[in-house]
């Protein structure tokens, strides 16, 4: 057994005890969604950046670094404001209410602040939870499997139903806890691989010597440009669309209601938002010594790979592609659990089932079907999911930043305009997306603006014709810490 | 010209701006952090003093 195999097999199995170990000290459904109030601020650190760096930022932000040089990397630039709205104040926002109320994503978030409506909410926001996430779950699921078998040389099922098995057994026992467990191993190797995988690269570049590899990659023609032909200037403003969708990923505000005090998020937040930039810098220096050391890399190759392959010593190169592997594998388990949750709550649990079918039941019935449903969907590949997956980000920016923005800052946002604004929001950004690909116009500049701009416009005029209730606005300012909430007004229960 | 002098002239201005809020974000996360922590802290202390 080689070492890439064996580094590959062993994350799969670490996963995999980590889930069984953890489903021992799961108690009910809160703790298996929400692992609630148990982890320390570098747990949250670990379970967000391995959440939210996937294998596309390994494979795709590499190979286009490569092409565009740093207008890639500074084109990431909203992903830390993103960060800082996210664990800054959403984060903050749904720890505190979970005290009080009970509170276990995003959805039920949006069912309490705007109770009037919060059946229907509820409904409408996990509609669109499992709309523009499932694309994402079945290509990263492809993804992965993709990239396994090419470099184990095993068929493409083969891998596709060994990671499937493993995500969905560690996710199905371990649930939220064993997830962030898991994260938390997955994230030191992803960082501990690109640790090492950037001096390498640089030393190969260079013969040998990494300040050599430094000045050829500087010396390359049109890195220092905030735009390139193949990253034009509506692409890059287009990477505004993570300032909004970041602190609106229920897979990403979720993990905080597991954290044990508001201390631990306060703390998370400067390393976070620190460990991005790392991150996304890396990949430029490994991306530009690709370039150098691949000019003829074939169509559809990754710089990362070919290079961990070709260029880095074998247990290096093992320890980098862990590191793709690990990536890909927390966000797939991350977004299973949103997805299942999902499904097991709004389906399973409305349904008529059998005295002894528990909540705890439903809740890993419903991370089964919803992982059964992926890998056969993962099994046909159908490319068809990834004009799904491009949108994903989109969708839940334009359903619910500003629901939940308003909604968290301003007393009279109202129930009414909060279902109206998701509706709109989430219709407006497809409808202008698919405008966008078929004229091959550049309306609104992405179809995210026009979403957050009908969203924004409706959820104003409805709330200043109906606003929210002295109830609801109590949620608002108990989630804020304002006098009036903590004092005076009586608990909204 | 300008070269000589600041190393970085020769990056696009909006490469350059792209770059200065990216930091810009990390030093007020920073600040955003001990402001809090601060302000927890001192809440903790009011709750232990004994009330009269």
């Amino acid at each position: 057994m080689d070492a890439l195999t064996l580094s590959l097999a062993s994350l799969l199995l670490v996963s995999l005890a980590i889930g069984a170990y953890s489903s021992r000290s799961i108690k009910d459904t809160r703790d298996y969604y929400s692992a609630a109030g148990r982890m320390p601020w570098y747990m949250l650190v670990g379970t967000f950046m391995a959440s939210n760096v996937s294998a596309g930022l390994f494979l795709g932000a590499t190979n286009a670094s490569a092409q565009n040089g740093y207008a890639m990397w500074a084109a990431y630039f909203p992903t830390c404001i993103g960060y800082l709205l996210c664990i800054g104040f959403v984060a903050i926002w749904i720890r505190r209410l979970s005290d009080r109320y009970e509170i276990m994503d995003l959805s039920d978030l949006f069912y309490h602040r705007f109770r009037r409506q919060g059946k229907l909410i509820r409904s409408v926001s996990s509609i669109i939870i499992v709309f523009a996430y499932l694309p994402v779950l079945i290509a990263q699921f492809i993804a992965l499997a993709s990239i396994i078998s090419v470099l184990l040389d095993v068929s493409y099922a083969g891998s596709l139903l060994a990671i499937s098995l493993v995500v969905v057994s560690y996710t199905l026992l371990g649930g939220m806890l064993g997830v962030i467990r898991a994260d938390g191993v997955q994230f030191i190797i992803l960082l501990v691989g690109l640790l090492v995988a950037v001096p390498m690269a640089l030393s190969a570049a260079g013969e040998g010597e990494v300040n050599v590899g430094w000045q050829r990659i500087s010396r390359l023609p049109e890195i220092f440009e905030w735009t390139t032909p193949g990253l034009p200037w509506f692409a890059v403003l287009g990477q505004l669309v993570w300032l909004f969708a970041i602190p609106v990923q229920p897979h990403l505000v979720s993990r905080f209601l597991a954290a044990r005090t508001e201390r631990d998020i306060v703390i998370s937040l400067p390393i976070c938002v620190g460990l991005t930039l790392f991150i996304y810098t890396a990949t430029i220096p490994l991306g530009l010594a690709g370039r150098i050391l691949e000019p003829d890399l074939e169509s559809g190759a990754y710089y990362y790979v070919v290079m961990a392959v070709n260029h880095f010593p074998v247990l290096v190169g093992a320890l980098a592609l862990a590191g793709i592997a690990s990536a890909a594998l927390s966000t797939c388990s991350t977004v299973l659990l949103i997805a299942g949750q999902t499904v097991s709550r709004q389906v399973l649990q409305r349904l008529p089932m059998p005295g002894w079918f528990t909540p705890m039941y439903g809740a890993r019935a419903g991370v089964l079907m919803v992982g059964v449903a992926t890998w056969l969907i993962a099994a046909i590949q159908p490319l068809g999911i990834f004009w799904l997956v491009v949108l994903s980000a989109s969708l839940l920016a334009s359903g619910f930043f500003v629901p939940l923005f308003l909604g968290m800052l301003w007393r009279r946002a109202s129930a009414e305009g909060a279902v109206a604004a998701m509706l709109t929001g989430t219709l407006s950004a497809v409808t202008v997306y698919l405008v966008n690909g078929l004229f091959g116009t550049h309306l609104f500049i992405s179809e995210v603006f026009a979403g957050l701009a009908m969203s924004l416009i409706i959820m104003v005029v409805i709330s200043f014709k109906s606003p929210a209730s002295e109830q609801e606005m109590a949620v608002l300012d108990y989630a804020r810490k304002l006098p009036a909430a903590l004092e005076s007004r009586p608990y909204p229960g | 010209m300008l070269e000589a002098f600041i190393p970085w002239a020769h990056i696009d201005w909006q490469l350059q701006l792209e770059l200065l809020i990216w930091l810009g974000v990390i030093f007020l996360s920073m600040v955003l952090c001990y402001i809090r922590l601060r302000q927890i802290a001192a809440s903790e202390q009011d709750n232990q003093k004994p009330v009269n």
